[in-house]
């Protein structure tokens, strides 16, 4: 009897859901661009480790840098594995869809990282931003969405 | 005993197996700036003159303000008659901009303006000349094409590596083409004109 407790209560525990947590230290940031035609795809590659590629007709004026993500709460000591989400689309803040909007996928990010003894792990994550070839121009201004990163842990 | 030790057995089993997934969400973000920086560093002033016009309006004056730096004379006045002429009392200077905040070497093209009239500040009387701006110049001061005039059918105003250029704006200043009664009255005779420089 004693032992089926013990069971019970074991299993009671690696059942319970883990209440990770994440901070943003810095959101990613593909800079401030130029685009001069719409005519063509370009994109805009911020790699995890900070370097910077375009391709197409648009030019940096100030580089962006890949999001920081401070991971809380997870098991000490344990691989975290990321795994990659849908492209987002990032819509300017003012003119909504009456400007012509970027889509956002992320792919500069570690397959996976070991959280250390506090059951924390930073992160860095890059992605490709691509202009959307359309009728509409790209209006001067801020663009954001959010997005997300989906992290699962194997115990 | 048996039947406790396996239910240890499989729940430690199955917790070993278990995998625990979250989304951690973020923001992502980008500032578009197709618009460049322009900045009005000096106007256009077309100096202090003794100005004629022809009542009839056939005979016309013309003063035009040099955009090159350093020029001399900057005002030089021609076709004058006795009947429309310009006199320089006082040399005028040419205006200047700066474009700043664009893309290093981008080649950026100038639309110059589309108002032609210098009115009278205090009020302009119909019976009184005005003056017909045109003839604009553009003269690059600074960047890869320095002291090179501009030229709008292959757009040549580069910018240099700090994403600054800087441009000198000459035009000619004519007597007008109106029949008119009455002299150009003393005074100042201006108008606002806008330009655009883009990519």
């Amino acid at each position: 009897m004693r032992f089926l407790l013990l069971a019970t209560v074991l299993f009671s525990v690696f059942s319970l859901p883990l209440q990770a947590a994440s901070t943003e230290q810095q959101a990613l940031d593909f800079g401030t661009l130029v685009i001069l035609a719409n005519t063509n795809t370009s994109s805009v590659i911020v790699k995890d480790d900070g370097s910077i590629n375009t391709q197409g007709s648009v030019y940096v004026l100030e580089n962006g840098h890949p999001a920081e993500l401070l991971l809380t709460d997870f098991p000490a000591r344990t691989q975290l594995t990321m795994n990659l989400v849908a492209p987002v689309d990032l819509i300017h803040d003012v003119d909504g869809n009456m400007s012509a909007e970027f889509s956002v996928r992320l792919n500069g990010f570690p397959k996976y990282v070991i959280t250390n003894e506090f059951g924390e792990a930073k992160v860095f994550i890059g992605g490709i931003l691509t202009t959307d070839r359309s009728a509409k121009a790209y209006a001067d201004g801020h663009y954001s969405s959010s997005t997300y990163l989906e992290i699962s842990v194997d115990y | 005993m048996k039947l406790p030790l396996s239910l240890l057995s499989l729940s430690v089993i199955f917790a070993s197996s278990t995998a625990f997934s979250a989304t951690e969400t973020f923001r992502a973000e980008v500032t578009v700036q197709n618009t460049v920086v322009l900045t009005k560093d000096s106007d256009l002033n077309f100096g202090t003159i003794r100005a004629v016009a022809d009542p009839s309006g056939n005979d016309r004056a013309r003063l035009t303000v040099n955009a090159t730096p350093n020029a001399s004379p900057i005002s030089v006045s021609t076709n004058n008659t006795e009947n429309a002429l310009f006199a320089v009392i006082e040399d005028g200077e040419p205006a200047a901009f700066t474009v700043s905040e664009a893309v290093p070497n981008a080649i950026l093209s100038i639309t110059e303006p589309t108002q032609t009239q210098l009115e009278f500040e205090d009020g302009q009387d119909t019976d009184r000349p005005d003056f017909e701006i045109g003839n604009w110049l553009f003269v690059i001061t600074s960047g890869p094409n320095a002291n090179a005039n501009y030229n709008s059918g292959t757009p040549n105003l580069q910018v240099a590596q700090d994403g600054t250029v800087s441009f000198n704006i000459g035009a000619s200043l004519d007597t007008s083409d109106r029949t008119t009664t009455k002299p150009y009255a003393d005074g100042v005779y201006a108008g606002t004109f806008q330009i655009e420089v883009a990519y």
